[in-house]
């Protein structure tokens, strides 16, 4: 029999202390590793969904929340800019393109956004493949037509040629102090709603999923918003709307002709009284600085957990050794040397630690991916939680700290003497 | 074969003289002090000349305390005597290292004791594979080796039962098939039958006459069941204050 055979045996004659180990050993190394997992593809989704967008332009406040706004479809529009000042931006010799985005009505639960066709020509760099193609229809054309991302598409099961009750989002949302679009608000079935009936939108196309939050957005032409809101106005019911420029434009994404004039660009609007220029890439970078900290503290936690394994190793392989001075006597008389009890005492600690990494990187993955789908849920942002190079150097890594770990009580059975543990 | 090889073994490391081959344990002068709890010796086992030859089955007898597992356990190569040397087939075990004695006793020793010693986490042929696999025997073959040695104590059914599924008696038979798991020229039993009930013991010592018989093993029983000493030829009394004369020591006692 091997000496990995008697250590394996050895584990399973013990199963509770072994299995105590090895789910602590897991538990340890899967906390910080989904963390890790899930951080390391929000990076990447994050950063992804930035890409196609140079400056957002929004009117003055929160930078964070223009760009959660307008790009991730997750907060509450802020106010609007005036058609004078998008006009004054087409006119400026420095802005190459700019794509008015209107915001703050919902329908069926998804923000609509009002913009022009130019938006379905954005790529994510310079010459690249459009981020916006299309899965089934076509385009908007005129106002009440609209454009649904895919994730829209697939809850809702709507098809080109279906229909679409629209809604206020802004309103009511604003004063529940709501992110999401409200579902209720969709049904329309009463009340204040009764008047969006004349105003269905018409699917005319469906996008294919860009696995980001735009998957989650209703892309109409901007001239429903202003037709939808030229409605509200005559029929002047509905209050809240002051400082909303009904119509207006909620944010313009501009591209620069250049570097500098984006910079340009970027500290006149800044310093004037009006509006706000954000590099998006910029805000998220903020983000990922909170999600450092948030990994700081979960690497703390996780690191506390292995120190926890690693004692747990030390206890449960001391004290079996403990327990089996006899045994590990009865291998001695049979011819086993010292380094042999060792050797097998060490595989022990080898086989705990490996098992709960292995487990520890499976429920990691699992972990991480029960995670990603609730974000894509909420958020329709896809983080793709793959193998990453670093498991296997952390996985090597637990195995060693296990046969550190394993060393006190290997000791301990190297010195444990034949004659006064054999009782005869 | 086997003993060329350790012959062979030991030569460069003794390079002395050695006894003859029909011999298989030779002691000369072989006593062991224990350290005491008021730091003075403790004699374990007096000053004992002893030489038994191939094949021979002798029992040690002396009252408890006289030092009849001390011995056994010098004989396995467990402990080292205080002075005097000790060969066995042909080594000379007082002086080799701690692991070459590991490494002796794993080809050269089969060893029974009165409460089994059995590994409790292993079935009744992984206890016996287990002695298997520290010789330095292949692996080839262990496996229905084991089977057979167990058939041969009358367990071939009892191949997956553990030692809590077993008998005491079943349990020492387990331990006589690990015992003579590697063909060691020579099986040691401390009061192999002082756990049993007075049939089974009778069985078990019977069994243990007959196996070492068959396997051309010497067989050293150490017991003070006088019941037990007359089926042996030779009873070789231990602890009695012996003068060095080979004569006198070797003057076996033979009870009836
Ligand atoms: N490791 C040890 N340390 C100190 N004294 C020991 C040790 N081992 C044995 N002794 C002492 O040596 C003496 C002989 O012990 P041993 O076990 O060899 O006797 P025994 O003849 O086998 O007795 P029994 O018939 O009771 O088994 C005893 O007095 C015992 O206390
Ligand atoms: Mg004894």
């Amino acid at each position: 029999m091997s000496v990995w055979n008697i250590a394996w045996r050895n584990l399973r004659s013990r199963p509770i202390q072994s299995w105590l180990t090895v789910t602590v050993v897991a538990i340890g190394l899967a906390l910080g590793l989904s963390m890790f997992l899930i951080s390391q593809g929000l990076r990447e989704g994050l950063a992804r969904v930035t890409q196609p967008y140079d400056l957002i332009i929004g009117a003055k406040g929160s930078p964070t929340q223009l760009v959660l706004s307008s790009l991730f479809l997750q907060d509450k529009p802020g106010h609007n800019l005036t058609f004078d000042f998008y006009a004054s931006l087409l006119g400026d010799k420095r802005v190459a393109q700019a794509i008015p985005l209107a915001m703050g009505d919902s329908a069926a639960g998804y923000w609509v956004v009002g913009t022009n066709q130019e938006y379905f020509n954005l790529t994510a760099r310079p010459g690249g493949p459009p981020v916006w193609r299309l899965a089934e229809g076509r385009f908007f054309e005129r106002p009440f037509e609209a454009v649904l991302g895919a994730q829209v598409a697939r809850k809702l099961g709507l098809k080109p040629g279906d229909r679409l009750p629209s809604s206020h989002g802004l309103v009511a949302d604003l004063e529940e102090g709501k992110n999401q679009p409200n579902e209720e608000e969709s049904g329309g079935q009463t009340g204040i709603d009764d008047h969006h009936r004349s105003f269905p939108y018409a699917v005319v196309g469906i996008l294919q999923p860009t696995f980001g939050p735009g998957d989650q957005g209703i892309y109409v032409d901007r001239r429903s918003y202003w037709e939808i809101h030229a409605h509200d106005r005559e029929v002047n019911d509905l209050p809240g709307l002051e400082g909303k420029e009904p119509g207006g434009i909620t944010a313009v994404l501009v591209k620069p002709t250049s570097y500098t004039a984006a910079y340009q660009l970027y500290q006149e609007i800044n310093a004037g009284p009006v509006a706000q220029v954000v590099f998006p890439a910029q805000v998220v970078t903020k983000l990922f600085d909170f999600l450092g900290q948030a990994e700081t503290l979960l690497e703390g936690i996780s690191l506390v957990v292995l120190f926890l394994a690693t004692l747990s190793i030390i206890i449960s392989l001391y004290s079996a050794a403990l327990e089996r001075r006899r045994d590990l006597a009865v291998l001695r008389a049979l011819g086993a040397s010292r380094a042999t009890l060792m050797k097998i005492v060490l595989v022990e600690a080898a086989l705990v630690a490996s098992l709960g990494s292995l487990l520890g990187v499976a429920l990691a993955h699992i972990l991480a991916q029960i995670l990603s789908w609730l974000i894509y849920d909420g958020s329709a942002l896809h983080i793709t939680t793959r193998f990453l190079p670093e498991e296997l150097g952390v996985t090597l890594g637990i195995v060693v700290l296990g046969l550190v770990a394993g060393l006190l009580p290997a000791i301990r059975a190297y010195r444990s003497e034949v004659a006064k543990n054999l009782v005869l | 074969m086997r003993d060329s090889e350790l012959l062979a073994e030991t030569e460069g490391e003794l390079g002395e003289a050695r006894p003859p081959l029909t011999t298989l344990v030779r002691l000369e002068r072989v006593e062991k002090e224990f350290p005491g709890p008021d730091g003075k010796a403790v004699q374990a086992l007096a000053p004992i000349d002893l030489e038994i030859a191939r094949r021979e089955q002798v029992a040690l007898a002396g009252p408890s305390g006289s030092g009849k597992s001390t011995l056994l356990n010098i004989l396995a190569g467990i402990i080292l005597p205080s002075r005097g040397r000790v060969w066995v087939n042909g080594v000379a075990v007082d002086s080799l290292s701690e692991s070459a004695r590991d490494r002796f006793r794993g080809r050269s020793i089969g060893y029974v004791y009165q409460n089994f010693n059995l590994l409790s986490g292993f079935t009744a042929l992984e206890n016996v594979l287990l002695a298997m696999g520290f010789s330095r025997a292949g692996q080839k073959g262990h496996f229905q080796r084991a089977g057979e040695l167990l058939e041969r104590v009358g367990l071939g059914h009892r191949l997956r039962h553990r030692p809590a599924q077993l008998s005491s008696g079943e349990q020492q038979r387990v331990a006589i098939a690990r015992a003579l798991a590697n063909q060691p020229p020579l099986l040691l039993a401390d009061e192999p039958t002082a756990s049993l009930d007075f049939w089974t013991g009778r069985m078990i010592l019977e069994l243990l006459l007959e196996v070492s018989y068959q396997a051309g093993a010497t067989l050293v029983v150490a017991s003070h069941d006088r019941d037990l000493l007359t089926r042996f030829g030779r009873v070789v009394e231990v602890g009695q204050l012996q003068q060095g004369s080979r004569k006198v020591l070797t003057n076996s006692v033979l009870s009836g």
